[in-house]
């Protein structure tokens, strides 16, 4: 089921949430919603489920448009930040609520919900209640929900944002398996990049109810389309068209950037700068550098340096990044 | 559906809450065609009404005073100190609160009048004579209906300080202690002035329930209050004075409570709460006991009308003695026996179920509205349905009187005259409907909205989500808020006198009012065992809506 969404705004009182946003996600995509808090991606999810009018524009499954149709009636299953398992409910009870609403028979049914809960390691567990078990359990819950309903589309809503770093990963590889194997139509709203760009097949990085950057994941972290973009997915040193360093680096005219990974350290030409602070991370060590023009820049070098050595540095000119302003 | 339930919501309040108070305002100011104050003027131009009015609003100051009394020290206790059994006593304190002061008061005067058991106990110590033995109860039951409202009261202060304390950040009276003052004068500069929004709420309510309370003074026959002669007035509907009392009352009643609101708006306690929490102060073990001790006697001291309820309805001699000297239990026999008594029983139950179910309906798609629905105007339902806990029943119930039977009126197929049981079932409803509400509102509450769109999102419509999902997470508070409507509904005093005019109609409460006022020597007893079926009806109730809402039960209750 492919999704298009054309021109759709949104506001919130004086916000704008959705401004005039269009984009197309392919049928079985796993598309990332991407973008800092308030950027409007959740208003967006949320008005692919139903659960948010949007004021203006239009958004089609398969061609259709279904604005007019009713939450229940689009085929679309969401996944929650906060599980939204229902508490009253056992864990098979919670997987078979999409069937036991749409009629499906107790035979089926019951194989059905089993494939399912057996899909995500939840088979053992399948008679108790919430309260018993621990927020992975939940979220496997919740992902069993929505799958076994066989949906037109998967919808998730930072789902591993209220889950400790070892369960995020495992959660993570999770949902990597379950869409490599049904192969829906996904779209997954996070503020997380490593999620974005472990996950997705293509990624839209939303500011201010935009579109900013939209391509996979290489692209995005590559050739970042902006400064904004650049910064939110991985990290930056970021310059001014007339800054020192542009004509070091032979840059000119336009705001320009670098990643700290892409810093190299020389041992003849280059240039010089001072080591202000050194943080060893194991695998690599991150260095504060200060050029003689006082600019600042943070670099990522394979091996320690001290602070207060002098070190020379250079960039190759294929990882600058330049921007139009 | 959607517009269907704000519809109906609207013109249950428009039928029932805005035009009998709109036609009793009409009855009092507008005199043969054109505004008049004439009946103002006329109460306060008679000395009578000027001395039930002098009366009841000495009732009222007394009984605010006394309840602050109790209840400051009481709420300091139990929010700074520990002390053995504090949880089952925190709930004991509920129970005069619950425990109707109409039925107490045949109790109190049984133990208190010049020959009643206090006196001829005394009598025998030899401090009293019986040629002229002191009026315990004061001048015709004064001193006993301030008394009875007391002891009925002091825990609407109770549980409102209570929650103003514990409300207060506990880092602002240390800061006032890091910087040099000690206990008293923290308590004076600090905890007081914060907790005052909760202290002024509590003791606004107290005095409007003081001096409203229709059933104690009826039940001492205390002629000299302004509800008395309110209750006295309904039989005469041409008479516009009973309409200017109404209006005085009404007013009086609206200064104070937005006096409390005004006072509550300023609530900063609220505002800046640090997470830190007050640290309770372990008494000496001595001093502990002493206190749990002392909260168990004033409880104990609560119900002491009560138990001379129970007394006399066992009681088959009771003359000059302290205590009964014959016992029987003929009496609840009789109860099963007498038309009027289980005509009376059918009757309130019925009335009672009836205004449960009004109130279940009513409430749950108030509470909807309120957590779950999108539209403008959402302040304003909400002060209306909590409106009825501010409007004295005896209000409310005189308007209903007055406004529907009134020939001509729109509604007079609700003429009370005529046939009171479906205006008794509303007003019943109508009075209860903020406690529904607050438990159902409460129980919306806790389930988070995700818990629903969830529902919605797999393919369940909007009666299938609320059936499946919603209804079982709420039930528990459904069923408490019912339960509560229900009792309270079984034991009111003001519509059940004042609507039901003829025997037939009769709930358990006229009924016993109705006992209490016959010749008959066992009458009194009788309505006695009718009082005290009424009291374990309502403490198996409240019990089981306990059960339900656990700790929250508590919060039903706050001003």
């Amino acid at each position: 089921m492919n999704i298009t969404i054309q021109n759709l705004t949104k506001s919130f009182g004086e916000t704008r949430a959705l401004d005039h946003l269009s984009l197309t996600v392919n049928s079985g995509e796993m598309f990332f919603l991407l973008g800092p808090s308030g950027c409007g991606k959740t208003t967006l999810l949320r008005a692919l489920a139903g659960f948010v009018e949007p004021d203006a524009g239009d958004i089609l499954f398969g061609g259709k448009s279904i604005l007019s149709v009713p939450p229940h009636a689009r085929n679309t299953a969401l996944v929650f930040q906060n599980y939204a398992v229902w508490p009253h409910l056992t864990v098979f009870e919670n997987v078979a609520y999409g069937l036991r609403v749409r009629h499906v028979a107790a035979a089926d049914l019951r194989r059905r919900v089993t494939a399912a809960l057996r899909q995500v390691g939840m088979e053992a567990l399948a008679r108790r209640k919430p309260v018993t078990l621990s927020g992975g359990q939940l979220q496997r819950t919740a992902l069993a929900r929505a799958i076994v309903v066989e949906p037109d589309v998967l919808l998730f809503d930072e789902p591993l944002s209220n889950l400790d770093a070892q369960l995020r990963l495992e959660i993570r590889a999770e949902i990597k398996r379950l869409h490599a194997a049904f192969q829906r139509t996904s779209i997954y709203v996070t503020h997380d990049q490593h999620e974005a760009l472990t996950l997705a097949d293509r990624i839209a990085v939303l500011r201010d109810g935009r579109i900013q950057q939209l391509g996979t994941p290489r692209e995005i972290y590559d050739h970042p389309a902006t400064p904004f973009v650049a910064a939110f997915i991985g990290e930056i040193n970021l310059f001014a068209a007339a800054a020192p360093l542009a004509k070091n680096l032979a840059v000119s005219g336009r705001q320009f950037g670098f990643r700290p990974e892409k810093v190299e350290l020389t041992a003849g030409d280059g240039i010089p700068a001072r080591v202000t602070d050194s943080a060893y991370l194991g695998a690599s060590t991150e260095l504060l550098l200060e050029t003689a023009a006082g600019e600042k820049i943070k670099a990522r070098v394979p091996r320690p340096a001290a602070v207060g050595d002098t070190v020379r540095f250079t960039v190759s000119r294929e990882n600058i990044l330049e921007f139009a302003q | 559906m959607k517009k269907l339930l704000p519809l109906t919501v609207i013109l249950f309040f428009a039928a029932f809450l805005a035009y009998p108070l709109c036609s009793l305002l009409a009855g009092a100011f507008w005199v043969k065609g054109e505004f008049s104050l004439r009946y103002f003027s006329l109460i306060f131009d008679n000395p009578f009404y000027r001395h039930c009015f002098a009366n009841s609003a000495l009732i009222a100051a007394w009984s605010t005073i006394l309840s602050l009394g109790l209840a400051l020290p009481l709420a300091w206790l139990f929010n700074r100190c520990a002390f053995p059994a504090k949880t089952l006593l925190n709930s004991l304190l509920l129970l005069p609160l619950i425990l109707p002061p109409f039925v107490g008061a045949i109790g109190l005067r049984q133990f208190f009048t010049r020959y009643g058991t206090l006196n001829l106990l005394l009598e025998k110590t030899g401090l009293v004579s019986l040629s002229d033995p002191p009026d315990w109860l004061g001048g015709g039951g004064f001193i006993g209906i301030i008394a009875l409202e007391s002891l009925h009261l002091y825990p609407i202060l109770f549980l409102s300080v209570q929650a103003a304390l514990a409300n207060l950040d506990p880092t602002l009276r240390e800061a006032a202690a890091n910087l040099g003052a000690r206990g008293w004068r923290v308590f004076r500069t600090v905890t007081l002035p914060l907790a005052w929004p909760g202290v002024f709420a509590g003791a606004s309510i107290v005095f409007i329930a003081a001096f409203t309370d229709l059933g104690v003074p009826i039940m001492f026959n205390f002629q000299a209050t302004v509800p008395s002669q309110i209750f006295n007035l309904v039989a005469q509907p041409d008479n516009p004075m009973g309409y200017a009392l109404v209006v005085v009352t009404l007013l009086l009643v609206s200064t104070l409570f937005l006096l409390g609101k005004k006072t509550g708006g300023g609530n900063y306690a609220m505002a800046m709460r640090s997470g830190s929490q007050a640290l309770t102060v372990t008494l000496p073990r001595p001093l502990a006991l002493t206190v749990s001790g002392a909260v168990l006697a004033l409880v104990a001291a609560s119900v002491i009308p009560h138990l001379g309820v129970v007394l006399q309805s066992f009681s088959a001699r009771w003359f000059m003695t302290a205590l009964p000297t014959e016992w029987s239990g003929q009496f609840y026999a009789e109860v099963f026996h007498l038309d009027a008594t289980t005509l009376s029983i059918r009757n309130s139950l019925f009335y009672s179920v009836c205004s449960m179910l009004l109130d279940l309906a009513l409430g749950l798609g108030i509470a909807w509205l309120l957590t779950r629905g999108k539209f403008k105007g959402r302040a304003l339902l909400d002060t209306v349905s909590m409106l009825p806990l501010a409007l004295p029943g005896l209000v409310l119930a005189f308007a209903y009187y007055v406004t529907f039977s009134r020939p001509g009126s729109p509604l007079s197929f609700l003429d009370p005259r005529d046939n009171p049981v479906p205006l008794l079932v509303i007003a019943y409803a109508m009075h209860r409907l903020p406690y529904i509400v607050r438990a159902a509102v409460a129980g919306f509450q806790q389930v988070s909205a995700s818990l629903e769109e969830a529902s919605a999102n797999l393919g369940a419509r909007a009666w299938q989500t609320f059936r499946r999902v919603s209804l079982p997470l709420i039930a528990a508070n459904l069923v408490a808020g019912s339960i509560l409507t229900f009792s309270f509904a079984m034991l009111d005093v003001s519509n059940s006198l004042i609507l039901a005019q003829e025997d037939r109609f009769y709930p358990i409460t006229k009924t016993i009012y109705a006992l209490m006022g016959r010749i008959t020597p066992t009458a009194p007893n009788i309505a006695c065992a009718l009082g005290v079926l009424a009291l374990l009806l309502l403490a198996a109730a409240l019990y089981l809506a306990a059960k339900l809402m656990g700790q929250k039960m508590g919060q039903l209750f706050r001003s």
